[in-house]
């Protein structure tokens, strides 16, 4: 045997090096929050941490899909944040009287509890070994491979066919993340690269952090918001499996609930600088949303559709909104609904123009998508039986509307006012919950088997929407006082 | 309107925790509700087809388990070194096994191995960068203990024995 081996991989201790490719990642990250606001922003207003670190994960998914070469695109992304701190001094030195310009006293409260829960959450996370079916076969397989060809198209062996049953489809912005950990530490284990998770929930943390005190100016309960928040974001059905063992649909639910969250603020408030905020933010959480999973990308298209038709009134008041439409009198209107999309399509666009010159949209999956759906809907019990499937397999589905339900009645019988825009959730999480009936209908795999293995988790998103909804409910409806103009409230909705 | 608020707080966390948490008096959990309500429902020949077999994974209540084990670990010095060893083969055992040989670019998995589909898979996704292939020039193998035959054993794992054919 001693002729055969060679040297065995010592085990290395983190050195300098590491430390500071570890340091420059982080200054990528934490450093775009500049970035992405004060530039974005135009210096008028006061950008949020947790939109920064989200712009860090979509600028650096960019970054490595325009230079291929991760140490390039840390590079790159690292060059990129420099340049927002840049900007940032010299704008300071030229408008020392602009608030926006210079650190908030009153933010580092939050930036506190964030890097607190964000070490914690780190060390549960590496305490654990990649082990799990998703985790281990897809995404973090994914980013072994980019992690040893140092390349997010694998130089192009992706296309391979023994990979086709690792979902090559799948976007990349997770595996290069985890690719990018294990770059900086400068080796490969079943510990480190699952830091990455952190990277994916610091925006979430931040988020959170934010949403938890600002409402000291809005609400009266803040502790009672407190914990809805913190319930709904980490401590739902399955948060301890989901959103530390490296499945990715814990995480497309949360992000799907925060921007939804968002959009609902952007579309409420959207005079105001909060509104403007949070239609940004809205906006690059969809994009990530999109680069994490394939569902993701089909609830961002749907919740993005929801909130353009809430914005142009079509859900309150369809015939009037096309009448305005064809008239021509909503120009500001429909050039913001351009943007919404054009912004959301970018990336897009892009991932599905690459992942389709590198042959990632090879699948085991084969056509004849519309004669399975008609042969199971015409087959006795199985469409019933899938829509059990879809409403009580996973536990917050059901109960959850009831709920809902009870909190409409409510406000309709109080005459208490839901804004149009509160919906947003409920709305997208039904329309998500059609989508997934469609696809179990059309899948090509026992459907006993696919929904066995999926239903519960797939049910993670529309079932923490609906609980998104609710939590607006009672935060708005009990706990606060508000008040808003007569054209949105429920009873003209 | 005090118990009307807590009610609905009541039932918001509920709805938050079905699967998990149970409801007074009834010592079921809503999901172990709904799941009784849809058996005594559902017509036969759906219930025939099976019922919701996969749930949740870990619940929350793991944390204080795993805090204990992070700080254990932690007193042991196991944790550094876990999360400084590069190639740690867990939870495959033989990925640890094979890269101990940086001279295998590529291997060969007996048909033996192959046919357990799961664990194939887990050694071709885990064994990367080295490649498995389905015939070729190599003459390194992945075998069942009971089938090495005249190779040379290299290295023995839980999931398969790894060796060197003339």
């Amino acid at each position: 045997m001693s002729a055969i081996a060679k040297s065995l991989p010592k085990p290395r201790r983190l050195h300098l090096y590491s430390a500071l490719k570890l340091f420059i990642l982080l200054v990528g990250f934490t450093a775009l929050f500049y970035l992405s606001g004060v530039a974005t922003l135009r210096d008028e207003r006061r950008p949020t941490l947790s939109l920064g670190l989200a712009a860090g994960l979509l600028t650096a998914i960019i970054c490595a899909m325009l230079t291929t070469n991760i140490n390039a695109a840390l590079l790159a992304q690292t060059s990129i944040a420099m340049f927002g701190i840049y900007r940032l001094y010299t704008r300071r030195l030229g408008n020392r009287t602009n608030p926006a310009l210079h650190p908030n006293p009153s933010s580092w409260p939050q930036m506190a509890v964030f890097m607190v829960l964000i070490f914690i959450f780190s060390c549960i996370l590496i305490n654990d070994p990649i082990a799990d079916w998703d985790a281990r076969s897809i995404w973090f397989y994914h980013a072994k491979v980019i992690y040893y060809t140092k390349d997010i198209w694998a130089h192009g062996q992706w296309a391979e066919q023994a990979n086709i049953y690792t979902h090559l489809n799948y976007p990349k912005l997770f595996p290069l993340l985890a690719a990018q950990v294990a770059n900086a530490f400068g080796f490969w284990n079943e510990y480190i690269p699952k830091l990455a998770i952190a990277l994916l929930a610091c925006p979430i943390l931040a988020f959170f952090v934010e949403s938890a005190l600002k409402a000291q100016r809005n609400h009266r309960a803040i502790p009672v918001n407190f914990l809805l928040l913190f319930m709904m974001l980490f401590m739902f059905d399955g948060a301890g499996f989901y959103l530390t063992s490296g499945y990715m649909d814990g995480w497309v639910a949360l992000y799907s609930i925060c921007a939804s969250m968002m959009l609902t603020t952007a579309i409420q408030q959207h005079h105001s600088d909060d509104g403007r905020n949070s239609r940004i933010q809205a906006l690059v959480f969809l994009a990530i949303l999109s680069q994490i999973k394939q569902e993701g990308l089909i609830i961002a298209v749907i919740l993005l559709a929801v909130a353009i038709a809430v914005t142009l009134g079509t859900l309150a008041q369809p015939m009037q909104s096309i009448k305005r439409i064809s008239s021509g009198t909503t120009p500001k209107t429909l050039r913001t609904a351009a943007w919404y999309s054009l912004f959301l399509l970018g990336p897009v666009v892009a991932w599905l123009i690459a992942s389709h010159i590198q042959g990632l949209s090879l699948s085991h999956y084969s056509g004849n998508t519309l004669e399975r759906m008609t042969a199971k809907l015409t087959t006795s019990g199985q469409p019933t039986w899938i829509l059990a499937n879809v409403i009580f397999h996973n536990g917050m589905i059901f109960p959850s509307l009831a709920l809902a339900l009870v909190m409409t009645i409510h406000a309709a019988a109080t005459r208490k006012r839901l804004m149009t825009a509160d919906f947003l959730p409920l709305i997208g999480s039904l329309v998500y919950l059609v989508v997934i009936f469609c696809v179990y209908l059309a899948t090509n795999a026992d459907v006993n088997w696919h929904m066995a293995k999926s239903a519960g988790r797939v049910g993670l998103t529309p079932g923490l929407l609906i609980v998104c909804y609710n939590y607006h409910c009672i935060i708005n409806i009990l706990f606060a006082d508000r008040s808003i103009t007569p054209q949105s409230s429920i009873s003209q909705a | 309107m005090f118990l009307f608020r807590t009610l609905i707080v009541v039932a918001f966390l509920y709805t938050l925790r079905s699967g998990t948490a149970k409801l007074p008096g009834l010592g079921l959990t809503p999901q172990q509700l709904s799941d009784k309500v849809w058996e005594k429902s559902a017509p036969e020949q759906v219930k025939a087809l099976g019922h919701f077999t996969e749930r949740f994974g870990t619940p929350a209540e793991g944390y204080p388990k795993r805090i204990a084990t992070l700080l254990s670990d932690f007193r042991d010095g196991a944790w550094t070194r876990k999360l400084s060893t590069p190639f740690l083969g867990e939870p495959l055992e033989i990925a640890s096994a094979i890269r101990k040989f940086p001279e295998i670019k590529s291997i060969i998995v007996a048909p033996d191995i192959a046919e357990n589909d799961e664990l194939y898979q887990r050694i071709f996704e885990g064994i990367y960068p080295t490649l498995v292939l389905e015939q070729g020039s190599t003459n390194f193998r992945l075998v069942s203990s009971s089938n090495v035959g005249n190779c040379q054993i290299l290295a023995k794992a839980k999931e398969a024995t790894l060796v060197q054919c003339p």
